[in-house]
């Protein structure tokens, strides 16, 4: 068979091939072009030629008059000169283009592009669309100014700027893009953001300070030179906020409502997801069997506790509600099952309302503290007078008691009774304020506590401005709560000074009233003997005791210490009670009048919507240099969680976009090489169909062209040895003419498939060529009668392909090019 | 003519060939002489015309040897090989005329191929078709011929190269008995000028009868009785012969 090719037709088919090719790819190209062409004008009918816009505005079409008005009015005012043109209008959106002139094409005009276009009506925001320009985008918030800097730092960058969450790279000219977006590319590159993921079962409630705890952590270590927390919870994003919102909505109501503890009867096993129920109401107790009632509390079990109890949440009825401890499990159908546990409730909620009132009612009063100094100074000016008349009788000799000093006590504790009870009375009301006072610093330190521990945002966006009267009512309570501890605690000291010797004057005044009787008695029987004098020794000694404490009270020194009660007091009523019983009363009214099954249904709900999300506290953001060692990082951040569950992952921290056009321009060459590969495909069939598949044909008759028989002679061996291989030759003729044909085809065309590189045309080239050799006599039915005709004259393989075979064949570059040699034309 | 009286043009040594595994042909010996005529007979399937085909090894054979005019064909490149095909006119069953060609081109095709100028070709070309017949449908298409026509421009074609052996295969099988005659006549015509060597298979036994220097019948991919033709059909020592004989009666 070989020999076929050293004749004539082999230049022919050389001929063939090269012409082919050439006229393929330039067919090819030109089908791309136009493609490209077309697509080209298309896109430079919607978007404008290069450079020529810098703004695209996404107007609503029924308002495109006034927003286009608008938008002359704003570039008349912010850059006069530039340009506006109306584009198409589809679903309803017109594309209202504009064109800054030169002269605002400049850093602070973009910044403040936001700004001066604000207010258009019917368009949301507009879509920057300068050129040359790169975009990165999905940069954590906290490094948008970093990159800024950085990315301004390389050549080729006119400036740099944030354009919403991404950074807009203006360039100087279109040819700095490649280079430009290397650099950017190596920008990314060494940076990473480290996405850190809890361990489970960690309470990352507090994600931001988690982040910035770890940031501190790691910061200078581990190969780490830069680190910022970039934790999401910290921006404002809207969708950020809401899921922020929510998730800090789900803790405090959490706090807010009735935290149940169930704790397993004996035997019983209860799993998260298990419902109990308890019947509603003191007069109302469930019985097994029974269906549980709208009334009637539901409990849900939400997780385990390490105590072998388990945490619940009411989601039906209140926990002020509950009529007994024991709760019974709820079977299907919502039965009533056997009592399984035993709940303990806590209700913030309640207890903050009940210190509420509480502490509302006890300040109310604080006003009506305004006389103690006087009563206090009225118990003071009672002892004096007792003192006086005590002295008096202790210049009788106490220690000589007789009955003419007992009398004379009498008589004096009988002259100051009326005193002594006055004094008693005052002090008990003096305790009974100070009781009063104890129990308002223990409501404001209630109150203070609860609202310290959170519960209750600070932040205004969230509940108004609740948070934010909290804050201003416990700075209030804290000093108020000084100030009642003081006056408190000298009032305590007062109290404690006079009142054992006020209950001893009172036991005094009791015992010499009941001595003074006897005393009569005895005078007139036995002139002084018998059990009186028991009495009179007794009361001696009591006298002895309590003279000497009275002599040592200090008077003016109690009144001097009543002095700063009495300012104090003063003071009191300056720190604007009211204020405060106002605050309290706001907050009152301003918490959430829920009930615990309203607040467990929301919570379901939330975590329902919250599900789907990544929630704050679940992970934390770092972003670092690359090239940190991250065995040693890894290390530190289990430690920190004390866990080695920790998933770290590394991931870059932005992504870079070219702009629109480029992006467009893109597609369009893809679009092209497709469009150019697919017509080179096609012309490839083509040609083997018109020109390939009569030569294909004839190759299916071997003996006849190039007969060979196998045991002729020994001389002409290796002839014979090819020979018996020869039926390959046609399979690598097909093969390897379609491979190479298609290759270089696609090669000269400029034609390309994304995803197939040219050794996957060789593999389809050498697939086409043998799916047509193999098919040759169906693609093209050979007249075996010339040809062997023409054999039988003597004509060579060439004659008969020139003038046999390819002339009857189909039209084609072959038969074009054989029309010059044939001699029977 | 006695074959034994010419020079020796045709040589066939052993000569056998197989289809897959059946023996189409097996060791056939042949002499032809320059003038002669030789007639080969046999039932369908013989190996008649495979032995003709593989004279000028349009069918390759596998074992033997063919000799024509001294120079061994078997083996030839392919090359040589076209040279001596040159020399061996082939009459085909089926015609095998070239359809795009009018009828002076189909006979002159190869004369100009082989060198020659339009008109030289075409002159003899001309002679050719005046000696079959055809000389007025010269410049007509293969398709508007008869068939008996077509054939006759087959033998045409081979005269106008003038072959030193004429190799026919059943040239009157494909035909309408009605114009077997006239290609009949012809081949007789050309037997009786003595011009050309010929070897032709054909069942036509009075033909054969009448114009064959020698009568080969062979059965089953051998030649199984020789002789001349008075010889055979009168005498014939093999049941193929008989047949002929018979068939010749008739």
């Amino acid at each position: 068979m070989l020999s076929i090719f050293r004749e004539g037709f082999i230049k022919d088919l050389l001929v063939w091939f090269l012409l082919s090719i050439l006229l393929a790819s330039l067919c090819a190209a030109g089908a791309g072009m136009v493609a490209d062409r077309y697509f080209s004008r298309t896109v430079e009918g919607l978007i404008g030629d290069v450079g020529e816009y810098d703004l695209l505005f996404q107007v609503r079409t029924d308002l495109k008059e006034v927003a286009v008005s608008r938008l002359r009015q704003i570039i008349q005012e912010k850059a006069p000169g530039s340009t506006l043109k109306i584009g198409v209008s589809v679903a309803g959106k017109t594309a209202v283009f504009v064109g800054l002139a030169p002269k605002y094409r400049v850093k602070e005009v973009y910044t403040n592009l936001d700004y001066y276009f604000r207010d258009i009506p019917g368009s949301g925001n507009f879509s920057l669309m300068t050129e040359p320009r790169v975009t990165l985008s999905a940069l954590p918030r906290g490094v948008l100014d970093l990159f800024i800097r950085e990315a301004e730092r390389i050549a080729g960058v006119r400036f740099a700027f944030q354009d919403g969450s991404n950074i807009a790279v203006l360039l100087e000219k279109e040819a700095n893009i490649k280079k430009v977006t290397k650099a950017l590319g190596g920008l990314l590159e060494s940076y990473r953001l480290l996405e850190v993921r809890f361990p489970a079962g960690y309470n990352g409630e507090n994600a931001v300070e988690i982040g910035r705890n770890l940031a501190h952590l790691l910061a200078g270590k581990g190969g780490i030179s830069l680190i910022r927390d970039v934790t999401p919870g910290q921006s404002s994003d809207d969708q950020q906020a809401l899921i922020i919102t929510m998730a800090e909505m789900k803790r405090f109501l959490l706090s807010y409502a009735g935290r149940v503890k169930v704790i397993p009867t004996a035997g019983a096993l209860l799993n998260p997801g298990d419902l109990l129920a308890i019947g509603a109401g003191g007069e109302r107790s469930l019985e097994k069997g029974e269906l549980v009632k709208s009334g009637d509390v539901i409990i849900k079990i939400t997780s385990p506790e390490q105590d072998g109890a388990m945490q619940g949440l009411i989601i039906q009825g209140d926990s002020s509600a509950l009529s007994e401890p024991s709760a019974r499990l709820l079977v299907e159908d919502k039965k009533v099952g056997e009592v399984v546990a035993n709940i303990i409730i806590d209700s913030p909620k309640q207890r903050l309302d009940a210190v509420l009132d509480e502490s509302i009612n006890l300040l109310g009063q604080v006003g009506s503290f305004q006389d103690l100094p006087f009563q206090a100074r009225q118990v003071l000016t009672a002892a004096e007078t007792i003192q006086a008349a005590l002295e008096s009788i202790n210049g009788t000799g106490a220690e000589t008691a007789d009955l003419q000093k007992m009398r004379r006590l009498s008589a004096l504790l009988e002259g100051t009774g009326a005193e002594l009870q006055k004094m008693a009375d005052q002090l008990a009301r003096l305790r009974w304020v100070e009781n009063q006072l104890e129990k308002a610093i223990g409501g404001l330190e209630g109150i203070q506590t609860i609202t310290r521990l959170g519960f209750i945002p600070q932040n205004v966006g969230y509940y108004g401005d609740l948070g934010q009267k909290v804050g201003r009512v416990d700075q209030e309570i804290e000093r108020l709560l000084g100030e009642l501890r003081s006056k408190a605690k000298a009032l305590d000291d007062f109290l404690n000074r006079l009142n054992p010797l006020v209950r001893t004057l009172l036991e005094w005044k009791a015992k010499t009233t009941k001595l003074a009787n006897q005393l009569a008695k005895v005078e007139s029987l036995i002139g002084g003997q018998g059990s009186s004098f028991e009495t009179i020794t007794e009361l001696t000694g009591l006298t002895t005791d309590s003279l000497r404490q009275f002599e040592e009270l200090d008077f003016s020194a109690l009144r001097q210490g009543l002095d700063p009660l009495e300012a104090d007091l003063g003071a009191l009523e300056e720190a604007n009670l009211m204020m405060i019983i106002d605050e309290l009363k706001m907050i009152k009214s301003s918490l959430p009048k829920l009930k615990d099954e309203e607040i467990g249904k929301t919570i379901s709900l939330l975590d329902n919507y919250l599900g789907g999300e990544v929630t704050p506290g679940e992970k934390v953001q770092l972003f670092v240099n690359a090239g940190y060692k991250k065995e040693e990082v890894t290390q530190m951040v289990a430690e920190f969680f004390a866990s080695d569950q920790v998933r770290i992952q590394a991931l870059p921290p932005g992504v870079l976009q070219p702009d629109v056009r480029n992006e467009v321009s893109r597609l369009l060459g893809e679009v092209r090489g497709v469009i150019a590969a697919i017509a080179v495909i096609i012309m490839g069939i083509l040609a083997f169909l018109q020109d390939q598949a009569p030569i294909l044909a004839i190759f299916c008759h071997l003996d006849l062209i190039a007969p060979y028989r196998e045991n002729v002679s020994a001389l002409r061996k290796k002839e014979f040895r090819l020979a018996a291989y020869r039926g390959l030759l046609p399979w690598i003729y097909a093969a390897g003419l379609g491979a190479v044909w298609l290759w270089a085809t696609i090669k000269l065309s400029g034609a390309h498939i994304p995803y197939f590189t040219s050794q996957y045309f060789l593999v389809v080239g050498a697939l086409i060529g043998m799916i047509f050799y193999w098919k040759a006599e169906r693609f093209h039915h050979l007249n075996m009668e010339e040809v062997v005709a023409g054999y039988a004259l003597g004509f060579s393989f060439t004659t008969v392909m020139r003038e046999i075979i390819i002339p009857a064949g189909r039209p084609g570059i072959m038969q074009m090019l054989n029309r010059r040699k044939m001699v029977m034309k | 003519m006695n074959g034994e009286q010419g020079r020796l043009l045709l040589k066939i040594e052993g000569l056998g060939k197989r289809y897959h595994r059946r023996r189409v042909l097996k060791g056939i010996n042949l002499k032809l002489f320059s003038g002669e005529t030789i007639i080969i007979m046999g039932p369908s399937g013989c190996g008649k015309s495979t032995l003709v085909r593989c004279i000028n090894r349009l069918t390759e054979p596998d074992e033997g040897r063919i000799f024509f005019d001294g120079l061994e064909v078997t083996g030839l490149p392919v090359s040589q090989l076209a040279i001596v095909r040159r020399k061996i006119g082939f009459v085909f069953q089926q015609f095998n005329l070239i359809q795009r060609l009018n009828v002076l081109e189909n006979v002159s095709f190869a004369l100009r191929l082989y060198g020659q100028s339009k008109n030289e070709a075409e002159e003899r070309g001309i002679k050719a078709l005046s000696r079959v017949g055809l000389k007025s449908k010269a410049f007509n298409h293969p398709g508007e011929l008869s068939g008996g026509e077509q054939q006759r421009v087959g033998i045409a074609r081979a005269l106008a190269l003038e072959p030193r052996l004429m190799l026919w295969d059943e040239p009157t099988a494909a035909l309408d008995p009605i114009l077997v005659g006239e290609v009949l006549e012809i081949m007789e015509e050309l037997v009786n000028s003595k011009d050309t060597t010929m070897l032709v298979v054909t069942h036509e036994v009075g033909f054969a009868h009448r114009a064959a220097n020698r009568i080969l019948l062979m059965n089953q991919g051998e030649i199984v009785e020789e002789g001349k033709p008075e010889t055979v059909f009168a005498a014939p020592r093999s049941e193929i012969g008989e047949k002929y004989k018979k068939l010749l009666k008739n």
